[in-house]
């Protein structure tokens, strides 16, 4: 029986989401259950009670004049060329590539934030040592070139994907239940993840602050400015891999669009759309914007027990802004 | 051999019409018994059903209303109206004449 819901969903799901095509719907999936069950009554095995099933269903076209989207059926033979529909397994090969190469994009990040720690160990371990300062700068040009190399090689291969940004795509109604499960499933360590991140930043100056009461010699500090770094590069990197899952899986959720039958299956995220362009241009880099400033008035400043007091205050501000300039929902 | 479908779709919204007749009736059982009744020659499409319900229903010919299963699940009734009556007999004029007319042409033994 799951198997004709499923097919009747997929056969509905790109069609517009009005009360006829839904009574529709209804009707035509009542006929099938009273007719499936009939099927096996008289002893039919199951394979074959939904073989014949589907077999007798009949064409969409049919329904065309009876629902009033006969426009939107012909509409959708003429772009049934043009819109790629991506396959349970192209969703899957998706979601595997972009877990994979945001976990070398996070890393590409780790090396460009440890980049500078050699030389800090090596200036104040014996400032007048060229040795010690060629390999702490070479450690902070090898960073750079990895940092470099990984950026360039993610990229490259993620490329291969712009095409769900590009170009018209529709996943069906099964494949669109398979990735909102996925989400739901990885939120957990979703939510780990990013805690633990959050942690990282928040205690990050502690070692620092440890080594330089503890130890006066130039050395300890350095050393601690060392972990400082290290343990903001693992939060980032920890972010960064947490976010890309999430992304992901909205990326292709969206596909299937919110006015289709499909489109309801999915739960309205209730997106903030902006009308006024440069507003939505300074939304889209907001939190990289927050970050930046954080980082640096942080590194700087070094009073990082207060600078924390950024983010509620960004959160505010973003809802303030989100009132007063966006509108709600899709469309 | 088959019964082609473009003959007989002329004459789905006859069948579904005397098949309504004598009582009002629902989606799957009405296209049970066209299949038993044609013993298996013409088995009608879901779709098909659908879509002449509910141009007839505009047309005025038959009338939906809500009822219930015998497992107490909701279910679409339908039932004829007078002007379907009309309609119905008027189709089955129809036919008689385009049969005598067809008859002329269908040799046997060819």
């Amino acid at each position: 029986m799951n198997t004709i819901r499923n097919y009747l969903e997929s056969m509905f799901a790109n069609l517009p989401n009005t009360p006829e095509v839904i009574k529709a719907k209804c009707e035509l999936g009542q006929m099938m259950e009273d007719k499936y069950t009939e099927l096996i009554n008289e002893g039919k095995s199951d394979n074959e009670a939904v073989a014949q099933v589907i077999s007798e269903f009949g064409n969409l076209e049919e329904l065309g004049d009876a629902l009033g989207i006969s426009r939107i059926l012909s509409e959708q033979n003429d772009t049934a060329g043009k819109t790629r529909q991506v396959s349970a397994e192209d969703a899957e090969r998706y979601l595997a590539d972009s877990s994979h190469y945001a976990l070398l994009h996070g890393l590409a990040t780790f090396f460009a934030i440890i980049c500078p720690s050699g030389v800090i160990l090596a200036g104040s371990l014996n400032p007048g040592s060229r040795t010690l300062m060629a390999v702490g700068g070479f450690f902070l040009l090898a960073s750079v070139a990895v940092c470099v190399t990984l950026h360039v090689y993610s990229s490259l291969h993620m490329g291969r994907w712009s095409f769900l940004k590009d170009e018209p795509c529709t996943i069906d109604y099964a494949t669109a239940g398979m990735v909102n499960d996925l989400r739901r499933s990885t939120h957990d360590s979703v939510i780990l993840q990013r805690t633990i991140a959050i942690l990282l930043f928040c205690t990050c100056y502690i070692p620092l602050v440890f080594l330089a009461v503890l130890d006066r010699r130039a050395i300890a500090s350095a050393f601690g400015v060392v972990i400082l770094l290290f343990m903001v590069a693992l939060a980032v990197l920890l972010l960064t891999v947490s976010s890309s899952r999430v992304s992901s899986c909205s990326r292709l959720l969206d596909l299937s669009r919110s006015f289709t039958v499909s489109g309801s299956g999915t739960e309205n995220r209730g997106r903030v759309v902006y009308k006024n362009s440069a507003v939505r241009a300074v939304m889209s880099v907001y939190w990289p914007t927050v970050t930046c400033l954080y980082l640096m008035i942080s590194f700087l400043t070094f009073s990082w027990a207060i600078s924390w007091i950024i983010w509620p205050i960004a959160s505010v501000i973003r809802t303030l802004l989100e009132s007063i300039f966006g509108t709600k929902g899709e469309q | 051999m088959g019964i082609s479908s473009d003959v007989i779709r002329g004459y789905n919204d006859t069948i579904i019409l005397c098949l309504l007749l004598d009582e009002p009736s629902y989606g799957y059982e009405i296209s049970r018994k066209i299949r038993t009744i044609t013993a298996d020659a013409y088995i009608i499409k879901e779709t098909t059903l659908y879509s002449a319900f509910t141009r007839m229903e505009k047309n005025g010919y038959i009338e939906s209303y809500p009822g219930f299963a015998d497992n107490g699940k909701r279910r679409t009734y339908y039932r004829i109206t007078d002007s379907g009556r009309k309609y119905y007999r008027e189709k089955c004029e129809e036919w008689k004449l385009t049969k005598n007319v067809i008859e002329h042409f269908i040799r046997e033994g060819e």
